[in-house]
């Protein structure tokens, strides 16, 4: 039993993480019911899920331009991509996927560089790696500010940045208050 | 959003048009319907219910955990019973001038 879940859930990844956390059990149930007795996952059915999860993946996905805005100039994508961007800053190769655009990024510049300078492809090709890893570091650190940015939390919910101590009347405790000594300043 | 009609969806839209169903209910019902010929396996159906449910002709219509197994129904809506009513009569137009084409031929075998 367990080694059916197993490999309907490893041939599930086809689908996209946001997906399957809504998807994945009520279609290990199609797959479970498929199977019958038999209990195994014939090899139609997981070119059917490989090939329909790869399709649900492009489906989601925004266009290139959509996707260039976002790396390149930190343009949120509309509302209707968030599944597939609360996907892509989750995942585990985000801040590779990040950094790998700006090489991209600096093609044009390259390309003007070469007009004049005959080793400028040839020190792009090597200075890359090393912008594209140091750039995956800083996006790996900035991870959590990135999806509070994206995403900020709805006003009002209880988790939020963390804001001065405000009493039940409603009066700031603010530190400032305790260093003012000129009773006139605090007007 | 337009959606792009297959056949293998307008079977999905009749097994939905007759009751709501959970997924293998729909496996099953495309099989009767289609006399045997369409197994829709679970990723082409998952995508075309997918589809559906984005372009608004279908939706989900309550939860059931049987076995411990859950089982997520699908209803049509007015706007995919339309689509449906729809493609019916363009294949009913298609099967009458296909027909009209063959009464044309001569029979197989004349001279």
């Amino acid at each position: 039993m367990a080694t059916f879940e197993r490999s309907a859930a490893f041939w599930l990844r086809a689908y996209p993480r946001g997906w399957r956390a809504v998807r994945a059990s009520e279609m290990l149930t199609v797959l479970e019911e498929q199977a019958g007795p038999t209990r195994r996952l014939d090899a139609r059915t997981v070119v059917d899920l490989v090939f329909g999860g790869w399709a649900t993946r492009v489906r989601m996905r925004p266009p290139l331009r959509v996707v260039a805005a976002y790396r390149l100039f930190d343009r949120r994508p509309a509302a209707r991509y968030d599944a597939w961007l609360r996907d892509d800053v989750d995942g585990l190769l985000f801040p590779l996927r990040d950094a790998l655009w700006i090489p991209v990024a600096l093609l044009p510049l390259v390309l003007l560089v070469a007009q004049v300078w005959s080793d400028a492809w040839v020190n792009f090709v090597l200075t890359a790696p090393v912008l594209v890893v140091g750039q995956a570091i800083v996006t790996a650190f900035g991870r959590s500010r990135r999806i509070a940015h994206l995403f900020p939390p709805p006003p009002g919910s209880d988790v939020g940045p963390f804001l001065p101590y405000r009493g039940l009347d409603g009066v700031v405790a603010s530190t400032d208050r305790a260093v003012v000594l000129d009773p006139d300043a605090r007007r | 959003m337009t959606f792009r009609m297959s056949e293998q969806a307008y079977l999905v839209m009749l097994a939905l048009a007759e009751e709501p169903r959970h997924g293998y209910g729909v496996v099953q019902a495309v099989l009767t319907l289609s006399d045997d010929q369409v197994k829709l396996g679970a990723g082409t159906l998952y995508g075309i219910l997918d589809r559906l449910v984005e372009a608004g002709l279908a939706e989900a219509s309550g939860e059931v955990v049987v076995d411990g197994r859950l089982r997520r129904y699908y209803r049509l809506t007015d706007e995919g019973l339309g689509a449906l009513t729809a493609e019916t009569a363009r294949l009913r137009a298609l099967a009458t001038r296909a027909q009209r084409v063959l009464g044309a031929r001569p029979a197989f075998g004349g001279a």
